[in-house]
């Protein structure tokens, strides 16, 4: 037998670390199946910054510092730090938003995604194919011709840094000044890894990711477009740990409709999932992916950031985000609105 | 498929989500979301006159519940004038428990989990967990044989819903 490459060890080590450690930070006090969760994290971090009233969902996550400090320091020691942006700075900020609305209204980013189905959640199965699909109508657009521009290197290492400098400031800041981020007492907010395990475990994500350019929608986009299962393997490795860590503390429960963080509505879990993937492979990566390209200097994935945490803000100040109750009419209304905004943006970036 | 073939379908598409979005903004309450009805009722503020003759009435319900009077009238008139009110559903359901209705009971402390999800959280004043986790557990149980043994009707199936999202809310996991 062929010992794997090591690109093909870099992309299993990255999935078995987001499955396991993903588990694993429920384990210790994260919401259920929401060990890691970037758009449930971005809406945290927008209440903590004060972008809604919601104490329950106000919270600097430091597995989020921890993922964007890891890709940078991975990308420094590894000389991959390339300042670099595109050409739709409006656009891109705008795709940040709705990737979080799309996420919102299924519950859960891409990678919550794949920890609520290791754990046994079956509505993840709506959201999967949704995601697929999404990525699957994108794919189309790109070899029908759209064309989003080349993003150009050198635009100031500084631009490359801020934005993940700045994140990495907020959680400095929240624990030197305790009480200068609002941080709920109640709810998921309240629920939380300890404070080392939760950066520990985002650092070690951050660096492995950014070695190994992992990303779930990425893994769809590449099986969809080149049969380049380099990345699906990754997926597999992310839902084997997930699995294992469900399995070994008794938490794995397969099952439809009693299941934590999760909604029961299948069409608009498969919709918001759709609206996720396309608008992931219109902005180069799932929201995971934005977090460690902009700890590579991208200044798109900056923008996109911005834009996330813009969408937090938004999803829950506007009632768009989902409850166990199921899909808001003002979700669904934005989840249409997304998926609008994502076909004028083939309809009008194809080369003829 | 040509290339005007693939901007008309693209269009159409677009416009079809456009539609919708209008669709769904031009329905009452933001549309017709399961959790976008009560999330509206919970942002009516009640003015400060109101809130005292609302504070009045509950204590006054509340008083009958506890002395087991007959607090039906009392009560209709509280959810009926007050549904954005939290404090209602859960006297609404300590109402219907005390009177061995735990169906109707479960479904009041769902509205009420729906407004003040306070209620499941362990820790704090309003806590209810122990006492909603037992009544949804041997709701649902009925609900499942009575599943089993054939189709449900209207209510049950509403009761099977609340049954669920409490369920899923007590699981855990974010809101």
């Amino acid at each position: 037998m062929r010992w794997p490459s090591r690109d093909t060890l870099l992309i299993l080590a990255s999935g078995l670390s987001l499955g396991g450690l993903g588990a694993a930070l429920a384990v210790w006090g994260n919401p259920a199946n929401s060990g890691i969760c970037i758009s449930c994290f971005m809406e945290n971090l927008a209440g903590s910054i004060g972008l809604h009233q919601n104490l329950r969902m106000a919270y600097l996550r430091p597995e989020l510092a921890g993922f964007v400090a890891g890709a940078l320091i991975s990308a420094l020691a590894f000389r991959e730090m390339r300042p670099r942006a595109g050409s739709y700075p409006v656009l891109g900020f705008t795709l940040g938003v709705f990737l979080i609305v799309g996420s919102s209204v299924f519950m859960g980013c891409p990678i919550k995604m794949m920890l609520r189905f290791g754990a046994g959640d079956m509505t993840a199965v709506a959201g999967i194919l949704g995601l697929a699909a999404g990525v699957w109508v994108g794919i189309r657009y790109y070899r029908a011709g759209l064309d989003l521009g080349a993003t150009r290197p050198g635009s100031g290492a500084l631009q490359g840094i801020l934005v993940p400098s700045l994140v990495v400031l907020l959680l400095v800041l929240s624990l030197w000044v305790p009480g200068v981020l609002k941080s709920g007492t109640t709810g998921p907010a309240a629920q939380r890894a300890p404070l080392a395990l939760a950066l520990a475990s985002g650092l070690l994500i951050g660096v492995l990711a950014q070695r190994s350019r992992f990303c779930v929608t990425g893994s769809f986009t590449n099986l969809f477009m080149a049969r380049d299962w380099s990345l699906a393997r990754g997926l597999g490795a992310l839902m084997l740990g997930a699995v294992a860590l469900n399995l070994a503390t008794g938490r794995l429960n397969v099952g439809l409709l009693d299941q934590p963080g999760s909604n029961p509505d299948h069409l608009w879990n498969f919709l918001a999932m759709a609206l996720v993937g396309f608008a992931s492979v219109l902005a180069g990566g799932c929201p995971f992916r934005q977090l460690i390209l902009a700890g590579e200097g991208s200044v798109d994935a900056s923008v996109i950031i911005l834009g996330m945490v813009a969408g937090g803000g938004i999803v829950q100040q506007w009632g768009i985000a989902s409850t166990s109750a199921g899909p808001t009419g003002y979700g669904k209304a934005a989840v249409l609105g997304g998926l609008a905004l994502c076909f004028a943006v083939v309809r009008f970036h194809r080369r003829s | 498929m040509g290339t005007h073939t693939v901007d008309r379908i693209t269009e159409v598409m677009a416009v079809l989500c456009i539609a919708g979005v209008v669709w769904f903004m031009a329905l009452p309450g933001g549309g017709p979301g399961a959790g976008t009805t009560l999330a509206a009722l919970r942002s009516e503020e009640i003015q400060e006159g109101d809130l005292q003759r609302f504070r009045g009435t509950l204590q006054e319900a509340r008083r009958m519940v506890d002395s087991n009077a007959d607090a039906k009238s009392a009560l209709e008139a509280l959810r009926s004038g007050y549904p954005g009110r939290h404090e209602v559903w859960v006297l609404s359901a300590r109402y219907h428990e005390a009177a061995g209705s735990e169906p109707s009971a479960m479904l009041d402390y769902a509205r009420a989990v729906r407004l003040e999800p306070a209620y499941l959280d362990k820790g704090s004043s309003l806590y209810l967990g122990g006492r909603i986790e037992a009544i949804t557990g041997r709701v649902l149980t009925l609900l499942l044989e009575a599943k089993a043994g054939g189709a449900l009707g209207a209510p049950e199936q509403e009761q099977l819903k609340a049954a669920y999202f409490l369920k899923r809310r007590l699981a855990g996991g974010c809101e």
